[in-house]
């Protein structure tokens, strides 16, 4: 007896394992329990004994992730090359030895360089030929900017051969999840990906340099969430999917055609160039009425822009901004207007990246007349502590009534040391001096400064 | 005998528990136990391997979460979430063990996930030596098949 710990424990194992507090289980639970783990915690377990040696041939989720040494990000170290590729091959030799028909889940998190395409490409082969439910691929360095010759490029997993072979054909009509991030990818496979995978519900598309046009259309997708983002080469994007639940678009260009999404809740698009304000709601037909998030990210408020007048937004729970701003009186008349239109607003984050600095306004005017009686929570983020700046978060308090914390995030500001206790005290100070409402109202108002 | 909506467990070692009829059912082998004959929802089910105070902590599992269900406003997720936090940190080696069989034959699903979530936390990050003594288990590998399986995964270990 090697270990003496359990002595005391009544001997009411099963007879091949006295005292073992887990190998009696059965096949099925031990498979469940190691399917939890990466897969190389999994194949570990082969080593705790012959009852472990050949379990892990039958988990069915299948996850990836590099550690240590190589996860660096470093495409040029030859000694980190070779240990990636003994790490290619383990893969290939797990792929092999797994033992199950159907698998339900096949994620890759590594950082691979363009050598192991072929490898890529064949794991992505044996995921869709058993039946994976569940695709993520994730490179772990963003490919190199105008260039795809150092990072993966997904081929042409639908290419006649494999599409003839009847266990790839039926496979790849379980895929339900897709995950490309840091892959390139063209446009062209993404629509193969939708017209070949009836069950997919979730896609996201992250980093590939080689998408260039991208129609997600089809009456009957059954795709419900949708991420589109960081692929820099994006000039036109349609997307009309009459399931869709969730949109999240990032790119500069700004060919994004948006319609027939009758099932949208949540929409976030970061049009990243400052494109003016109204740009979005011309882009998106969609009765945003029934839209539960809005995030508009790095659009500008110009002088004279107003907002569709017809906009309503009366389902809107959470409301995100990112705007830059060219007169603080034109902000607060738009932003009065978001919150007279979304009254069951109860979240609102705000990030004015550039504050105009001359006032023409006078000390006692208010440009909000509309009092809010739901917003709870504001978040203002890259707060850098400017007259104007605090004017105008004045008025949001004023009108927000039931105002119950107020975040001032000043990270991405010009503030220096912004983390430090000193100047977080001086943020405070300056808010409580401007504005008195915070103190007065009851119950109070929660300041918390990050 | 259970009264109308509650139904008796019978653990092997002869504990009777009368349990609600909705407790009884989060386990699919009881459900279609009750399903197919009517017998079983008058009399006594009897529960074949799992003694008394197993039996009892699957019950305790299994009323939260059939109040859970039913109600979300009493019964929050994040109450949930606490309460099966605690439930799997209070098991020790042996119970959970019994747990994880018992929760396998009487297929409730939920409490069968948590506690191979409860292993598997346990094994994460571990080597082979530590979860060898956590769970008590004999290397039983000649030296030439450990030398065998650590060539197959150079990259693993």
């Amino acid at each position: 007896m090697e270990q003496t710990n359990f002595r005391d424990v009544k001997l009411k194992r099963d007879n091949n394992f006295l005292e073992d507090f887990i190998s009696g289980l059965p096949d099925e639970i031990l498979i469940s329990i190691i399917s939890l783990l990466t897969t190389k915690e999994a194949v570990l377990t082969s080593i705790l004994s012959t009852r472990w040696r050949f379990l892990w041939r039958y988990i069915s989720h299948l996850n990836f992730e590099c550690s240590g040494s190589i996860s660096r990000i470093d495409q040029f170290n030859i000694l980190l090359a070779a240990e990636r590729r003994n790490f290619v091959n383990w893969v290939n030799h797990v792929c092999t030895s797994i033992r199950v028909e159907k698998i339900k889940e096949f994620r890759v998190n590594l950082c691979l360089d363009h050598s192991s395409t072929s490898d890529v490409d064949k794991w992505v082969e044996f995921a869709l030929r058993k039946g994976t439910e569940s695709l993520d691929l994730t490179m772990l360095y963003p490919p190199v900017s105008g260039s795809v010759h150092n990072s993966y490029i997904m081929s042409d997993v639908f290419c006649p051969t494999l599409m003839n072979s009847p266990s790839f054909s039926s496979g790849i009509m379980n895929l339900k999840l897709l995950t490309l991030k840091n892959v390139n990818v063209s446009g062209e496979l993404v629509e193969h990906f939708l017209v070949h995978c009836p069950m997919l519900q979730d896609l996201t598309v992250d980093g590939s340099l080689l998408l260039r046009n991208l129609k997600v259309c089809g009456a009957s997708l059954q795709l419900k969430f949708l991420k589109i983002v960081s692929c820099y080469h994006l000039t036109n994007i349609e997307i009309s999917a009459p399931k869709l639940v969730s949109i999240q678009y990032k790119g500069c260009r700004y060919m994004l055609r948006i319609h027939n999404v009758p099932s949208l809740l949540d929409l976030m698009i970061d049009g990243q160039t400052f494109l003016c304000i109204t740009h979005p709601f011309i882009s998106v037909q969609h009765n945003f009425s029934q839209l539960q998030t809005l995030a508009l990210k790095r659009y500008s408020i110009e002088e004279n822009v107003e907002l569709p007048r017809s906009l309503q937004l009366a389902s809107l729970r959470e409301l995100t901004l990112t705007v830059k701003a060219y007169s603080s009186k034109n902000l607060l008349r738009n932003l009065s207007f978001l919150m007279e239109s979304s009254p069951l607003l109860k979240k609102f984050t705000l990030q004015i990246t550039s504050v105009p600095q001359f006032s023409l306004w006078k000390e006692e005017d208010t440009t909000i007349k509309h009092l809010h009686q739901n917003l709870e929570l504001m978040k203002i983020i890259g707060f850098s502590c400017i007259e104007e700046e605090i004017r105008i978060i004045w008025e949001l308090v004023e009108s927000a009534v039931a105002l119950e914390k107020l975040v001032i995030d000043p990270k991405y500001s010009d503030i220096v040391n912004w983390q430090s206790e000193g100047v977080k005290q001086a943020i405070r100070e300056t808010f409580t001096r401007h504005i008195p409402s915070i103190l007065e109202r009851s119950p109070r108002i929660d300041l918390v400064i990050l | 005998m259970a009264s109308k909506g509650n139904l008796t467990l019978k653990s092997c070692n002869g504990k009777e528990f009368i349990v609600e009829e909705k407790v009884a059912v989060m386990s699919t082998t009881i459900k279609n136990m009750v399903d197919v004959d009517d017998s079983f929802a008058q009399g006594v089910i009897p529960i074949i391997g799992v003694d008394g105070k197993i039996l009892a902590k699957l019950i305790e599992y299994c009323k939260e979460h059939a109040e859970a269900d039913e109600d979300e406003e009493v019964k929050s997720e994040e109450y949930l979430k606490k309460f099966d936090e605690k439930f799997v940190d209070e098991l020790n080696l042996n119970d959970l063990y019994d747990l994880l069989k018992a929760s396998n034959y009487l297929e409730i699903t939920k409490l069968l996930n948590l506690l191979c979530q409860k292993v598997a936390s346990m094994i994460k990050g571990k080597k082979p030596e530590e979860i060898r003594r956590i769970f008590n288990i004999k290397n039983d590998f000649t030296p030439e098949e450990e030398e065998e399986i650590n060539r197959q995964n150079p990259w693993a270990f």
